[in-house]
């Protein structure tokens, strides 16, 4: 398993939109991938329970995944929210 | 992790008279009435749990005089005590006022009789200080029965839930489900910013109750079975005689999971209807299908 901190940077933080597009880079790897916010982990693959955890900007989050693509999973998906700009 | 006194305060409406340590938390769901500490017994004193006066300690404090009353509640602040709470509007006295300032003691105040505030404070602590967890899922009320479907994303999750509403169920929560265990019962809800809402791939967010009407929808509901879907196996064995059941552990208690398999022409919605009123069949009675069909076969052979 490889888990890795983030920091939401962008203004809106993990609103609908981009939260739409941390669920579509999620669902291009095959390792189970959660997101955690404090206490509240859920599936990176699921918008509704992304757009639950109500990340705003400033929140750090965890991205832990677990499968074959694991590394390439979390370095993609950390990735991608640093570069949110929205 | 524990609960703040500010946010105590605010959710039971009680007034801060002695606002005390910053970071005073709270985690342990007990109280005491320290009625036999203030007169001086203190072999056994739960003095980390919160402290409730209520007129019967409110009325022995009166009956001290002030220099006894002064020595006995010194005694009393000096164990690492949380808060305070004082039932009734009673107007604490002010040496008690005084010891709670200098120990940065948190005092607060209610309005209500005594044994409403404990039991207020006891369901709170019950839901507040309850364990939790997210379920990846959807919770749905079928004939009063709380289940929860889960399985891989993309498996049909939500279309069968749509289903299930248009047949006059009820959503909780879909996608992510936050479960509480209160006093041995899962509780499922669903997070706020996402409650009444249903992610259906190709028509993508749709408001449910706005959809199906208010009635399809609830902000609770018991979680009482687990039905997981997934793809069909040709070589899988699954259950055949419903005999044998099988659990998932969800914050330590046991609840009854059903694996059923998906393929075209199956209708999970009906199978899930079915499988509700099976459970509450099972409630019920004593006698299961199999014993029923056993029983049978032993008449015959006795002919």
């Amino acid at each position: 398993m490889v888990e890795r901190k983030v920091v939401v940077k962008n203004k809106t933080g993990l609103h609908a939109r981009p939260a739409t597009l941390v669920v579509s880079e999620g669902n291009k790897f095959k390792s189970s991938i959660t997101i955690k916010k404090g206490e509240k982990e859920v599936n990176i693959k699921s918008l509704l329970g992304l757009l639950g955890l109500g990340v705003a900007m400033g929140d750090e989050v965890i991205i832990k995944a677990e499968g074959e693509d694991e590394n390439q999973a979390v370095e993609a998906i950390v990735k991608l929210i640093e570069n949110l700009n929205e | 992790m524990g609960l703040t006194m500010e946010k105590l305060a605010r959710d039971l409406k009680l007034d801060i008279v002695v606002e005390g340590k910053a970071n005073t938390e709270i985690d342990v769901n007990d109280i005491s009435r320290p009625g036999l500490q203030f007169a001086g017994y203190y072999d056994y004193f739960a003095y980390s749990r919160i402290q409730i006066l209520g007129k019967v300690e409110w009325s022995y404090l009166e009956t001290l005089d002030a220099d006894v009353r002064k020595e006995r509640l010194k005694k009393f602040f000096e164990f690492d005590i949380p808060c305070i709470i004082i039932a009734r509007g009673l107007d604490p006295h002010p040496e008690l006022l005084k010891f709670a300032r200098e120990k940065k003691v948190w005092v607060l105040k209610c309005n209500c009789i005594t044994t409403r505030l404990v039991n207020k404070l006891i369901n709170y602590f019950d839901r507040e200080l309850a364990k939790k967890t997210t379920m990846h899922g959807v919770l749905m009320d079928v004939y009063g029965v709380g289940i929860l479907i889960t399985g891989e994303s993309g498996i049909g999750k939500s279309e069968t839930a749509l289903e299930l509403l248009k047949r006059g169920h009820i959503l909780i929560s879909d996608d992510a489900v936050d479960i509480k265990r209160i006093d041995g019962i899962l509780y499922g809800t669903s997070p706020y910013i996402t409650a009444g809402m249903m992610e259906v791939r190709g028509l993508g967010i749709i408001d449910v109750s706005a959809l199906y009407g208010l009635s399809s929808v609830a902000e609770e509901k018991t979680v009482n079975l687990v039905v997981q879907l997934e793809q069909w196996r040709d070589d899988k064995d699954y259950d055949r005689l419903g005999v044998d059941s099988e659990t998932i552990d969800i914050l330590g208690i046991p609840v009854k999971r059903i694996v059923l398999p998906i393929r075209p022409g199956r209708n999970i919605a009906v199978i899930i209807e079915a499988a509700a009123a099976n459970y509450r069949y099972g409630l019920r009675t004593k006698v299961s299908p199999v014993e029923t069909i056993d029983k049978r076969i032993d008449e015959i052979l006795k002919r």
